[in-house]
């Protein structure tokens, strides 16, 4: 349950580091509206908080779920990082691609793909980052 | 001779301060609160350069022709001025290509946190070309190339992928490659 819950917090920490991202630009923050966008909740008024808000819900969402693996499989650095990778991936692959770009859409744009690919790939490594740590900090500790 | 002290005194003062010497002297080491701080420095760069990459798409990089244009009248490198009308711009497709491709590295050198001091070398080298080229034209601030130029030059100085990034992993594989020379080149790259 302790690691489960680990990854919960691995992955709230990642999102809210990876937030920047979508924060810096001329709005400021306008790019988090295409985070709300994903699953149709974007809104002039509420958009931008939607969109931080559904970040941090799917990066502890996902965060948990990298626990749970985690907690069968005991990987090294590099498998704990790069299984990091495989969770953002995933995580676009089903929310980005699915759910935001090809179902209400049914294509595909270059830019739109390579622009959200990045920050969820950044997102798994980060979260993969900070797991290995606070399970090493916890073995160092015992 | 007079002297105004002792000898026990000048030599007690003498190994204060060779002390106090070796003391200034020592090795700083980057505790982990300053690695996780610059790692997020490096994320937000390779951030920079990745956003970047999207007012200049391909095929036609229409986005960046202006800059170029401008760079040809606003350098104040003597030559550059030739160089950028009679190659660069002459062959702007193939500019356009290497500078897009060169900057997508970058950003994926540091977002990535993968021989992440290849990418900060790399990053200062673009900054140098833009510092140059552009921040004495007009309405450009002449600091803002300066400053990305130092930030990336602050980004070679550490290894800011050991924390949030693959050169954690990557240091650890080549501690342990057997060609010593590839490792030693490779490891200054981390």
């Amino acid at each position: 349950m302790r690691t489960i819950l680990q990854g919960g917090l691995a992955g709230l920490l990642a999102a809210l580091i990876t937030s920047l991202f979508w924060f810096v630009d001329y709005g400021p923050g306008n790019s988090l509206h295409t985070v709300a966008r994903w699953l149709m909740l974007d809104s002039a008024d509420a958009g931008k908080l939607v969109g931080f808000l559904l970040w941090l819900a799917l990066g502890v969402l996902f965060g948990l779920l990298f626990g749970l693996v985690l907690r069968l499989w005991h990987p090294t650095l590099g498998g704990t990082l790069f299984f990091g990778l495989v969770t953002g991936a995933v995580n676009w692959l089903l929310v980005v691609f699915v759910a935001g770009t090809l179902w209400p859409h049914g294509h595909l744009d270059f830019g739109g793909f390579l622009f959200s690919s990045v920050p969820l790939l950044i997102y798994g490594l980060v979260l993969g980052s900070l797991m290995f740590h606070m399970q090493t900090r916890r073995l160092v500790a015992q | 001779m007079h002297t105004s002290s002792s000898v026990p005194e000048r030599e007690a003062a003498q190994s204060g301060a060779a002390q106090n010497a070796q003391e200034a002297n020592r090795p700083v080491v980057l505790g982990e609160r300053s690695l996780w701080l610059l790692a997020l420095v490096r994320l937000l760069t390779g951030w920079l350069w990745f956003q970047q990459l999207f007012w200049k798409m391909p095929p036609d990089f229409t986005g960046l022709h202006r800059y170029v244009v401008e760079e040809s009248t606003a350098t104040f490198l003597p030559g550059y001025a030739f160089i950028i009308q009679h190659v660069f711009l002459t062959h702007f497709l193939l500019l356009g290509a290497f500078t897009w491709s060169a900057e997508l590295l970058v950003a994926l050198l540091l977002l990535l946190g993968v021989f992440s001091r290849l990418g900060a070398l790399l990053s200062t080298i673009l900054a140098l070309q833009l510092y140059v080229g552009l921040s004495a034209a007009p309405g450009e601030w002449y600091w803002t190339y300066g400053m990305l130029v130092l930030l990336s030059l602050a980004l070679l100085a550490v290894p800011t992928g050991r924390r949030l990034g693959l050169d954690q992993w990557l240091s650890v594989r080549l501690a342990s490659a057997k060609a010593p020379r590839v490792r030693r080149v490779l490891r200054a790259l981390v």
